[in-house]
């Protein structure tokens, strides 16, 4: 059976079009993807992300150990952005890591909340994942914090990015909230008490946030570049292939998956994540190849029709040694081939303020 | 076009008795926005069920099946550049191809809009 978050009656209230998405039923859409896409370009929405997983990590060394960024670098009320892999390197999940002052709390997608778990339980028994009692809302777009201040009293414009605090909402139940999200846009993600989760929508609502789905959750982030597990890092990816080096840092000790990752970085990576553009308006999807002059040269990871600057948009993997600069690139849809042409990534950056 | 004038197929198209096909309105709000259409060469003979065209949504690609078969007499070029017509009006401005019907039986054994309507639990 699949799990539902304590929004999930009041989602079917509200017209949304539930599907199941990781063993979770969430909504897809309410109004439209479209609309719900440039809601959080131009004004603000708000997404259900009650199915990630939240898990609290009481032993720093332990999840040092396990986590390829260094959290020793990490200040106090702060979050980071992190790999956990597998001893061979690949990619178990991609997390967000914030520290409070008595313990972390480990942001996992759903699909690998209880692999990540269970591998954060071996190393710090006192680990503990928190869908019983916690759940999570992320507001997005650059309306955000002027329609959320009147919520809590901290002066929101004051965090800085990846920043968390704790906030008394309303003045009537407590939550963290740190300035993160997922669209690209500025944005507050709260993480609070289930029971809490239903009236705080609906008063969301009033302040006339759009309630989003997985559906622009996902054009969003193809604009934004972001990676998502299962399409641009998975358990055949490397934090290296994905180009995403930074966050892996060799220098901090030993950690799991590192020996691969170190040979890998001698030897380089076996492939590269690319952006692209289409001249049509044909959709590249996920498993579509990559050609050039008649020579497949790789594969698409993710592609959308983007709303934002209406033209098809994709991510993608080249294989080593491929040079993107020669031949004609086309991406085979179906039984055509559409031209394309390869763009620096991310597609959209939101204006600076 | 009034959707009770029109024959309805389990693919969810529908046409009229003119040869007209589109996608039906419940079709076009399962398919969420369309935001490109391939459509099919004029002339081109099509079998029944055989693929029509076409429609890729934010979220998914479908087919669009030929309820009948017949050749293509004319295409809405319109949704090359605006394939959300699909979605505004689908039982008119939507429309996606004009077939010369080959076997007008075919098209009387479809459903009705009240068949359709009750397979799709409406």
């Amino acid at each position: 059976m699949p799990q539902k978050t304590p929004l999930y009656d009041l989602h079917l209230d509200n017209g949304g079009r539930m599907v199941e998405f990781a063993g979770w039923l969430m909504p897809v859409q309410f109004k439209g993807i479209i609309e719900e896409h440039n809601a959080v370009r131009e004004n603000a929405g708000i997404f259900d992300i009650g199915h990630m997983g939240q898990i609290e990590v009481f032993d720093k060394d332990a999840l040092q150990r396990l986590v390829t960024n260094d959290i020793s670098l990490l200040a106090e009320w702060m979050g980071q952005y992190s790999f956990i892999c597998n001893e061979d390197g690949t990619v178990l999940d991609d997390l967000i890591i914030y520290r409070l002052p008595d313990r972390f709390l480990v942001i996992s997608n759903a699909v690998n909340a209880q692999n990540v778990f269970e591998k954060i339980k071996n190393a710090d028994p006192n680990a503990a994942i928190l869908y019983e009692t916690r759940t999570a809302i992320a507001l997005q777009g650059p309306l955000t914090l002027e329609r959320f201040q009147k919520f809590v009293k901290a002066d929101l414009k004051k965090l800085k990015h990846r920043q968390i605090i704790p906030v008394k909402i309303n003045g009537s139940f407590d939550a963290v909230a740190s300035r993160s999200g997922y669209s690209g846009e500025d944005g507050i993600e709260l993480f609070f008490d289930k029971k809490a989760a239903a009236d705080l929508w609906r008063q969301l609502l009033l302040e006339s946030f759009e309630p989003c789905g997985l559906g622009s959750r996902d054009t969003l982030r193809i604009e934004a570049a972001l990676p998502l597990y299962g399409h641009e890092i998975d358990a055949k990816t490397t934090p290296i292939d994905a180009g995403f080096d930074r966050f892996v840092r060799f220098e901090k000790g030993d950690f799991s998956g590192k020996e691969a990752l170190l040979e890998q970085k001698k030897m380089g990576a076996s492939k590269k994540l690319v952006g692209f553009e289409l001249s049509g308006r044909a959709v590249p999807r996920q498993g579509y190849d990559i050609y050039s002059d008649g020579k497949k040269i790789g594969y698409v990871t993710s592609g959308t029709f983007s709303p934002t600057l209406k033209r098809s948009i994709g991510m993608g993997y080249l294989f080593a040694g491929t040079d993107e600069t020669a031949g004609s690139p086309k991406v085979a849809i179906r039984d055509n081939y559409f031209d394309i042409s390869f763009v620096k990534l991310p597609f959209y950056r939101r204006p600076k303020i | 076009m009034k959707p009770q004038d029109l024959k309805f197929t389990k693919e969810h198209e529908w046409i009229s008795r003119d040869g007209t096909v589109g996608i039906s309105d419940h079709a076009q709000h399962e398919l969420g926005d369309v935001v490109f259409v391939e459509l099919p060469k004029v002339g081109v003979e099509k079998a029944q069920g055989s693929e029509l065209g076409v429609l890729e949504s934010v979220k998914s690609v479908s087919s669009v099946y030929s309820p009948v078969s017949g050749s293509v007499a004319k295409i809405n070029d319109k949704l090359v550049q605006t394939p959300e017509l699909v979605n505004k009006d689908p039982y008119g401005e939507g429309w996606i191809a004009q077939l010369k019907i080959s076997d007008m039986q075919q098209l009387a054994a479809l459903m009705t809009y009240d068949q359709y309507q009750a397979f799709v639990g409406k």
